[in-house]
């Protein structure tokens, strides 16, 4: 019983800790006009772990009590039908063309990388964690495990390629003289996944919404395609 | 905020779990296997377009959860630590992977929306 009620308060504790981190990092994320130098969650690792080193306890004790936490993405990927939902009916006109986009850059985003890294045969469990790069974390860390890759992996993997393409978009969209917000959208919310679509905001409300759709859509056929590749 | 507010958010809360846990329910009885979640979400979507709205409940639950969703994944990124070896020894060409290929990947998505979807006019 005694036991009992020390876990709990263990994992109430570790919980608060994360929660008080990630408003820090919010706050942060929000003080820089939402910079994706500094997206929250890079932030909230770093002052979790710091905490966790310097009070000697140990990442697996760590998931164990923040078990809550992770439990959680699943009603938060299941959440993702909404916005997926009212965009689509925003886009439906469309709908049909901007499919083709995002397939291409879904398979392209995820061939290269995998590429690269079998030309310098890496060992298997990078190769199948990079997979899912560009889509959401929580679908690619769902995904990650279905087919033999490393969901932590997985996680860190997504958001690089996230901050990468939202610091870099512009840059690109210039150099290759990209001016439409909806294609400027479907790039980023497709390559960059969420990351990319809160930086598709600024070119507009109609390159968030193309780019909500876009990660959405990118996200659910990845799974899709990779859980039935790896089924056989 | 009004009683009646904060019930229709958990109701929309509880709606968004009922349909995780009928993903979870069905997983292991699909032919193909699935995540759970993403099961889930294809079951709110098919629910949303049966009621052709989204209800308000759901919408007001759906909106802190997406916008803070990392805060979930902080658990599983410490768990990154375990692979810092492997991390380190193959650092470069990670980094070509993860930088080179998304930029590259950008810009070619990009272009071929462009010629879609304006004719290449780009406006």
């Amino acid at each position: 019983m005694n036991n009992e009620v020390a876990t709990f308060l263990w994992s109430a504790c570790w919980i608060l800790i994360t929660v008080i981190a990630y408003v820090f990092a919010f706050l942060l994320f929000r003080r820089t006009a939402s910079s994706p130098w500094c997206h929250p969650l890079p932030v909230t690792a770093l002052i979790v772990g710091t905490v966790l080193f310097s009070s000697d306890v140990s990442i697996d004790t760590f998931r164990e009590h923040a078990g809550l936490l992770h439990w959680l993405l699943g009603p938060a990927t299941v959440a993702l039908a909404v916005p997926l939902y009212k965009q689509w009916h925003q886009i439906r006109s469309d709908g049909v063309r901007m499919l083709v986009p995002v397939i291409a850059g879904g398979v392209m985003a995820c061939v290269m990388a995998v590429a690269v890294l079998v030309l310098f045969d890496t060992p298997d469990v990078l190769t199948l964690s990079m997979l899912t790069k560009s889509i959401t974390t929580p679908l690619a860390m769902e995904t990650s495990e279905l087919i033999g890759g490393a969901p932590s992996l997985a996680a860190i993997f997504v958001i690089i390629t996230g901050i990468v393409g939202a610091v870099f978009a512009s840059a690109i969209f210039t150099l290759i003289n990209v001016r439409c917000p909806k294609c400027q959208g479907i790039a980023l919310g497709t390559v960059a996944h969420a990351v990319g679509t809160s930086r598709a905001v600024l070119s507009g409300e109609s390159a968030s919404a193309f780019a909500t759709v876009a990660l959405c859509i990118n996200g659910i056929l990845t799974s899709i395609v990779l859980a039935w590749l790896f089924s056989g | 905020m009004k009683f009646s507010s904060v019930s229709s958010t958990l109701a929309g809360g509880v709606a968004i779990i009922v349909c995780y846990y009928l993903g979870t329910l069905l997983q292991p009885r699909l032919p193909i296997s699935l995540p759970s979640a993403l099961i889930g979400l294809l079951i709110m979507f098919a629910w949303l377009t049966l009621l052709q709205r989204v209800p308000a409940g759901v919408e007001k639950a759906s909106l802190p959860i997406l916008k803070h969703m990392s805060i979930f994944f902080v658990p599983a990124t410490l768990a990154a630590v375990n692979y810092a070896d492997v991390l380190t020894e193959h650092a470069m060409v990670l980094f070509i992977a993860l930088v080179l290929t998304t930029l590259v990947s950008i810009g070619l998505t990009a272009l071929l929306a462009k010629w879609l979807l304006t004719g290449g006019k780009g406006e």
